[in-house]
């Protein structure tokens, strides 16, 4: 079969100018038509499961598009599955429970639409530039999602999400601003090929980094995180920690494999540790069932930044872990959502007796903080491992021994969950009435099937993942 | 001036915006300095890169530091509509 670049670049990027189509019509269709007022959701699915639909098995070549702006490729054709396929949980989830007000529909799914096609193409970015303007196009829209309810919890969680973010595009954009002066091109190929010698180029990367280290959460700079997750919608938060974290993994991972050693690996490191260590700590002493699963989405960042140091193998298990961990996390923050009587989402506390009044869910929670904490045969286990050992190859013993002693610290808090939900009796009052989730019921088990699927059967996804690294 | 004042002068102009960002505790003032940050940066990288690509990255900077101001400032209004105040430590509804 001959390679026709043209037939694969429109199959390629069929799927994402389907969702700049479905953006657009939720946002004015209902303009002009009342009848569309209130559906944007049941379109904005169908259309992102149509825009999945399109994805076959790319062939195995990479082609740059718009002069190299984007490097589409299987790599890029699997990160946009991902991204494809956490949308299409977001609105099932905000199906189940709007959290927009009456008549702002539109708007939300059209912020979300752009959000995610900002994803998409930070994810194959082929320069520093373009990945920047991606990375804005994802934050802004997810800023104003968070504060979509116009609450006190809501916009708070808004403006610090907002403050934080957008220092930290402050600084990326800072960095690039310096790089773009010590080097002929900002795409990653020649910035590899230059290899970075000088100071300033040193406090380019590092800025650079710092900045999308604000999107992936790690310590030092998660200080938004918990906030942000407790404050905005469930929804939305599932979606920071699967598909916003996700990009920033994509970036930072772009930045730090143009090292082979040398101050930004080392300062990585330590990032790394500090991120693992005081991550696991601060989640031991929350209350709040959505502040305990923020906390655990730092420690995850701080488990993947791990995998960094793996090389290629690394790299694999950095794609094993992103779908892997977007499925506990979507599906706790799904048995979240089911359970909140309030914004700010119910406490640890709220789960007793869950075990014994809705032992199905409490069985898909058991499964997601199982999987969290890596426990076998979960996938989280197989996520972590993969992980690790490429790290260990690499010869980063030490790293990977605070890793995983900071991830059994982490079992004890996920533990604490499952105990309560079984051990403890149910509080005396009546439980409130369960309000019709059957759409977020859907979602919460089919992610439950998920973990232990990619878990006991591993081979597929990883294979998957394997052969998309090859083209990075 | 030469190209080595103006990467000076929008290095000093990112520190003193950032500095001020991270110790005033009006959300207003710190919007502007977010915006100070975003200037500085684009100080650099007119002076600094005399390509044709750094002056179009500095052209779509102007409409990045655009819709940032606007998320930011309907994000603030808002704000002020539900906590009557724009300091930073009066609005604590959520811990930490």
């Amino acid at each position: 079969m001959t390679f026709d670049p043209v037939a694969y670049a429109s199959a390629a990027l069929a799927g994402p100018l389907l969702l700049v189509l479905a953006a657009f019509c939720c946002l004015l269709l209902p303009l002009f038509f009342k009848g569309l007022r209130g559906v944007q959701g049941m379109i904005s699915l169908g259309a992102v499961l149509v825009a999945l639909a399109f994805f076959r098995h790319a062939p195995p070549a990479q082609l740059a598009l718009f002069s190299g702006a984007l490097q589409v490729s299987p790599l890029s054709a699997y990160l946009w599955a991902f991204a494809m396929g956490v949308l299409a949980l977001f609105i099932a989830l905000s199906l189940a429970r709007p959290p927009a007000p009456e008549g702002s529909e539109g708007e939300y799914y059209f912020l979300a639409f752009m959000a995610v096609i900002g994803l998409l193409v930070m994810m194959a970015a082929g320069d520093l530039f373009t990945a920047f303007i991606a990375l804005e196009l994802l934050s802004l829209p997810v800023y104003a999602l968070a504060g979509i309810r116009r609450s006190k919890p809501g916009i708070e969680a808004a403006y610090k999400y907002f403050m934080l973010g957008a220092f930290g595009s402050g600084m990326t954009v800072m960095g690039i601003a310096v790089l773009n002066a010590l080097y002929p091109s900002l795409d990653f190929v020649s910035l590899k090929a230059a290899a970075p010698a000088d100071p300033l180029a040193l406090a380019g990367f590092l800025l650079v980094m710092s900045g999308f280290a604000f999107k992936t959460a790690l310590v030092p700079f998660h200080m938004w995180v918990p906030d942000a997750y407790e404050g905005a919608p469930t929804q939305v938060s599932a979606f920071m920690g699967a598909a916003v974290k996700a990009g920033g993994v994509v970036l930072l991972w772009r930045v730090f494999s143009l090292f082979d050693g040398g101050p930004v690996r080392e300062i990585f490191w330590w990032l790394t540790v500090i991120t693992a260590v005081f991550a696991n700590l601060a989640a031991l002493g929350q209350s709040g069932l959505k502040r305990l699963l923020a906390y655990s989405s730092v420690a995850h960042a701080g488990y993947i930044a791990v995998a960094f140091f793996g090389g290629t193998r690394g790299w694999e298990a950095v794609l094993y872990y992103l779908p892997v961990y977007a499925m506990a996390t979507i599906g706790a923050f799904g048995v979240t959502l089911i359970l909140e009587k309030d914004e700010k989402g119910p406490k640890i506390e709220d789960l007793a007796g869950l075990g014994r009044t809705r032992p199905w869910l409490a069985a898909a929670m058991a499964a997601f903080m199982f999987s969290l904490a890596g426990v076998p045969p979960l996938a989280g286990f197989f996520a972590k491992f993969y992980a690790f050992s490429g790290a260990v190859a690499g010869g980063y013993t030490s790293l990977v021994v605070i890793a995983v002693i900071m991830s059994a610290v982490s079992v004890f808090y996920y533990l604490r969950v499952t105990v309560i939900m079984y051990m403890k009796p149910a509080p005396a009052e009546a439980a409130a009435e369960p309000r019709p989730t059957g759409l977020a019921e859907a979602v919460v088990f089919l992610m439950a099937a998920g973990v232990l699927a990619a878990g006991l059967l591993s081979r597929p996804l990883l294979a998957l993942a394997a052969e998309a690294a090859r083209w990075f | 001036m030469s190209a080595y004042n103006l990467a000076a002068l929008s290095f000093l102009l990112f520190a003193l915006a950032a500095a001020g960002f991270l110790t005033c505790g009006s959300l207003v003032r710190m919007l502007m300095f977010l915006e100070l940050m975003l200037n500085a940066a684009n100080l650099a990288l007119v002076a600094l890169n005399p390509q044709p690509a750094s002056q179009a990255y500095a052209v779509m900077l102007f409409a990045i530091a655009a819709a940032e101001a606007g998320v930011g400032l309907a994000i603030l209004i808002t704000l002020a509509a539900n906590f009557k105040t724009l300091q930073a430590e009066n609005i604590k509804e959520l811990k930490g």
